[in-house]
């Protein structure tokens, strides 16, 4: 199941076994169906003539079996010893000798006047009385002195030759078929009725020759109560209230028909089925289904065989031509993971020109549409990379992007400086204001050069006033001293700007060194600034200084002292703050080494 | 896997509602009648009274057995009055119908074929009024209602010995008839033994009705009593005959002679005849019979009626106390009932079919058959 939502070949070939299957399933079916019927017509049409035949050939044999009766009957000495029989009183000596004149009589008349072959056939003599129906003479002695007059071969057969259908003797129950024919004297008086029973399995053998009728084929009788005629099958155990099936029902109840029905031993077959109301019999001829139907079933069975192998190779060629089609498609996936993986400069390969190829051409446009839009963006994104580390320091930019909102840091030891220029305010108002800016520029740009150059962080210019720190954001030990670099360097562009531009200007430096909250506060407009008390100071030292001169305090001077020339300055006022004891930072202490 | 389970749930569901929601189930019983033939009245009587027995007993709700409630269901076969066409009909309701019993055939003429066929087959017999020792001798499967004729042979030859004080009789009788002819027989060496005189035998056969010629030599036999064990259809002609001739002796029947039709009786006005039971004497079960029936069909039930509808009393009880409907268990209910209380009075069974059971003797006075004695075994 995996297999078949993951790949597209594997379920382009289920669904065409899935069609396929059933449709080859569905041709088997009606080919086999088709030659059932085909075959159980012809089955039929078959047992039809052969039923035909054979009822023909008993019809032909009771006829010949009437026909000898009725000879015999007819044979004048017969005739004369049953005259001679019928004036004697039974009992008597006249009686026993005509009796004993008559039987052999009779024996002559069937077995030598008409021939033995002929006769053969006929089991049983009898000699009825015309009256009462008594046997006056039997070949089975048995039977002598019975009264048949109830009997239809005896009531038909006093009146004229009577072939009596098949009926259950009524001693043993057994299936008897009996000719009865008047026997006259020459004059036409009725004498008496000779009856004869028939062989009943010279019936069954006629039946029973099986030509045509294939393996499992056979034709068989039974008679008006549901009995086989065969005596191996006669009363067997096996039917105890008679034998019983479709076939034999119908024909008993005087149908003729034909079908596919269970035979009496629940055998399926096709069989043919007539009742024969001469004769009081059914005759049936069946075969199995499982024979009949062979063919059927082999065809059937073959075009199931060779349709699932046709399906099996179409199978093959579906996946095949599947996998064709999915090439193209598949190349653009791996491209696609390959993309996805990072690997922008990969293309798909273009291996058709139909709508995998423009799928391929199309996706390969896109990407490269992709390629310049992230390379663009890539550019405007250093732009702006830029632009904020020209505001921020880097690694607060860093944090900002990481999605911290506001930033604020304590650092213990900073050092800060403030720069004023002092005169500037007069000089503003002198000058236009694009030459004061371009001045301004000027100047603190080179400001921002020697930070840069110093490693300091330039916090902002206020007016005309600039503002520095050191150790911060990164904790560095020589904050004071860079900060006394900048500001000594300070002095010396301004000086170099005066000399330049024959200008007078004169800055004140303030420089405290303290503990300091560093960061970004708000959403807009933001810059990383510096608050703390050292801060103040800081200004505090820068406002309160002297023109041209650097101020410290006590805090930076600490830090200094040992490689800076210091002027002291004394206590001083400081507003907000009391009194404070402020260095002037004069210059470097010549060097040891130096 | 779930559904094809709730499938076949739902269809032993499914047949467990329709076993009791459908019909009652069935025990098919056979019955075998000469509806056609010389002797239709009998064939009507036997269907009259089978119809009657049924139709009690379903009404009552059938048989209740070990399955359920179980109806009767009758299937009539024409015997024809030939034991060929008796025995075809036996052969049609066993293996036809696949009846569990067959009640009939009446005559022994044909009921002693049939019950050959019965006893083969293995399917209990059941003969109402075949009274023959053929029909039953040496048979597991058949049983009859009717006493049979060694015991009437007996009783008559009683009776016109000793209490009509006859010493010669003559015997007029179908020799191609079972029956009639074993009747015959039997009441010749009964009266012979009797001390009476037997001064004519003589036998016809029933395709040549005319028996002037031996009704002449019983003319001449001097005889004071003429027994004529044949059947009800042709006594009363026989009768007319005799007294053609001049035979003016006393007329004996058997049982047979119950079913002379009314207009026929005053042709044999002073006979005496054995048969099964009377009217007169009748006890409350059968006057109770004898009302539904006339009921029913507007007459009065004759012998084979009775017998037929005891013989239904007879195949119910045995069923019941089966338990079951099928054939074996019939016919061991059957072998294994000793007392039976019928309309036909107490039906009592040894170890044969053959029931032992009082004969009454009718006479036959004012055109009408009266009560005169009752002869117990």
């Amino acid at each position: 199941m995996r297999l078949l939502k993951k790949s597209l070949k594997a379920r382009m070939t289920a669904y065409f076994l899935l069609v396929s299957i059933p449709v080859v399933l569905a041709l088997a079916a009606v080919s086999y169906l088709l030659a059932t019927v085909t075959l159980q017509q012809m089955a039929i049409a078959r047992f039809e003539v052969i039923a035909d035949h054979k009822e023909l050939q008993i019809d032909r044999f009771i006829a010949d079996q009437a026909a000898v009766v009725e000879k015999i009957a007819g044979l004048d000495p017969l005739r004369q010893a049953v005259t001679g029989l019928l004036v004697q009183q039974r009992g008597t000596p006249e009686y026993q000798a005509a009796y004993l004149g008559l039987a052999d009589q009779l024996f002559r008349s069937t077995f030598l006047d008409y021939g033995t072959a002929a006769a053969s056939d006929l089991t049983e003599l009898q000699l009825l009385s015309h009256v009462g129906g008594q046997v006056l003479l039997s070949t089975d002695p048995e039977h002598e002195r019975a009264y048949r007059l109830s009997d239809n071969f005896f009531t038909r057969g006093r009146l004229a030759t009577y072939v009596q259908p098949v009926y259950p003797e009524d001693d043993t129950g057994a299936p008897t078929l009996t000719v009865a024919t008047p026997l006259t004297s020459s004059a036409g008086t009725p004498l008496a009725v000779l009856a004869a029973k028939i062989r009943l399995p010279v019936l069954v053998e006629i039946v029973g020759r099986r030509t045509g009728l294939g393996q499992s084929g056979e034709s068989f009788l039974v008679d008006a109560h549901y009995r086989f005629l065969s005596p191996e099958r006669f009363g067997l155990a096996a039917y105890p209230r008679g034998a019983h099936s479709q076939g034999i029902d119908a024909a008993i109840d005087g149908n003729t028909g034909a079908g596919l029905y269970s035979n009496h031993d629940q055998v399926a077959v096709i069989g043919s089925y007539r009742w024969l109301p001469e004769l009081g019999l059914a005759l049936l001829t069946e075969i199995r289904v499982s024979e009949a139907l062979a063919p059927a079933t082999r065809l059937g069975w073959m075009l199931v065989g060779i349709g699932l192998l046709a399906v099996a190779v179409l199978a093959v060629g579906i996946y095949l031509i599947a996998r064709q089609i999915t090439r193209p498609i598949r190349a653009v996936t791996e491209t696609t993971h390959k993309i996805a993986a990072g690997d922008l400069d990969h293309r798909a390969p273009v291996l058709t020109e139909d709508e995998t190829g423009i799928l391929a051409e199309n996706f390969n446009h896109m990407l490269d549409r992709l390629k310049e839009t992230l390379e663009a963006l890539t550019a405007e994104q250093e732009k702006s990379e830029q632009l904020l580390l020209n505001i921020l320091p880097a690694p607060i930019a860093q944090r900002l992007k990481m999605g911290e909102d506001s930033i604020a840091d304590s650092f213990a030891e900073v050092t800060i400086l403030f720069a004023d220029i002092v005169n500037f305010t007069p000089l503003s108002a002198n000058l236009p204001p694009a030459e004061l800016v371009s001045m301004l520029n000027e100047i603190f740009s080179e400001f921002d050069q020697l930070s840069e150059q110093l490693g300091l962080e330039k916090i902002k210019t206020i007016g005309d006033a600039y503002m520095v720190a050191a150790g911060l954001p990164q904790v560095r030990d020589d904050h004071a001293q860079r900060v006394a670099e900048m500001a000594l360097s300070i002095l010396a562009a301004i000086a170099e700007f005066n000399r330049r531009h024959q200008a007078d200007l004169s800055i004140r430096i303030g420089i405290n060194s303290g503990s300091v909250v560093a960061g970004v506060i708000g959403t807009k407009k933001f810059i990383y600034d510096v608050w703390g008390d050292a801060v103040n100071t800081a200004a505090r030292m820068e406002s309160q200084g002297l023109d041209g001169h650097i101020q410290v305090t006590e805090a930076s001077y600490a830090y200094l002292k040992d490689g800076y020339e210091f002027g002291d300055r004394g206590m001083i006022e400081v507003k907000g703050k009391g009194q404070m004891h402020t260095y002037i930072l004069m210059g470097r202490k010549p060097s040891v080494e130096d | 896997m779930a559904r094809p389970m709730l499938m076949v749930l739902v269809l032993f569901a499914l047949i467990g509602c329709s076993d009791p929601a459908t019909e009652q189930q069935v025990i098919r019983i056979g019955l075998i009648a000469p509806l056609s033939g010389q002797i239709p009245e009998v064939g009507k009587s036997s269907m009259e009274a089978a119809q009657l027995a049924v139709d009690e007993i379903n009404a009552r709700g059938g048989l209740s057995l070990d399955g359920g409630r179980f109806r009767l269901e009758l299937q009539i076969e024409d015997g024809e009055d030939r034991a060929e066409a008796s025995v075809s009909a036996a052969l049609r309701l066993i293996n036809r119908d696949r009846v569990s019993a067959i009640i009939g055939p009446q005559a022994s003429r044909n009921a002693i074929a049939a019950a050959k066929v019965a006893e083969r087959a293995q399917v209990p017999l059941i003969s109402p009024w075949s009274t023959h020792p053929d029909t039953t001798r040496g048979k597991q499967w058949v049983f009859r209602v009717a006493f049979i004729d060694s015991f009437q042979g007996q009783v008559m030859a009683r009776f016109v010995r000793h209490s009509m004080a006859v010493a010669k009789v003559a015997v007029l009788f179908d020799i191609a008839s079972e029956y009639n002819r074993g009747l015959a027989e039997e009441f010749r060496s009964r009266f012979e033994a009797l001390g009476g005189k037997i001064v004519a035998f003589e036998s016809y056969t029933r395709d040549a009705p005319d028996v002037s010629a031996q009704l002449s030599r019983i003319a001449d036999s001097a005889a004071e009593a003429l027994f004529l064990p044949n059947y009800h259809n042709e006594v009363p002609d026989q009768v007319r005959q005799a007294r053609a001739l001049g035979i003016q002796a006393l007329l004996i029947g058997s049982d047979t002679w119950g079913q002379i039709p009314e207009v026929h009786r005053r042709t044999i006005e002073g006979a005496f005849f054995v048969t099964h039971y009377a009217a007169d004497i009748a006890d409350d079960r059968a006057q109770q019979f004898i009302s539904r029936y006339r009921q029913a069909f507007g007459r009065a039930p004759d012998d084979v009626a009775a017998l037929t509808y005891d013989a239904f009393g007879l195949l119910a009880q045995a069923t019941q106390q089966q338990g079951r409907g099928d054939a074996r268990s019939i016919r061991d209910g059957l072998a294994a009932i000793d007392v039976y209380q019928g309309v036909t009075g107490k039906i009592a069974y040894g170890d044969t079919g053959d029931p032992v059971k009082s004969a009454v003797i009718m006479e036959v006075r004012d055109g009408r058959f009266r009560f005169h004695a009752r002869a117990d075994p």
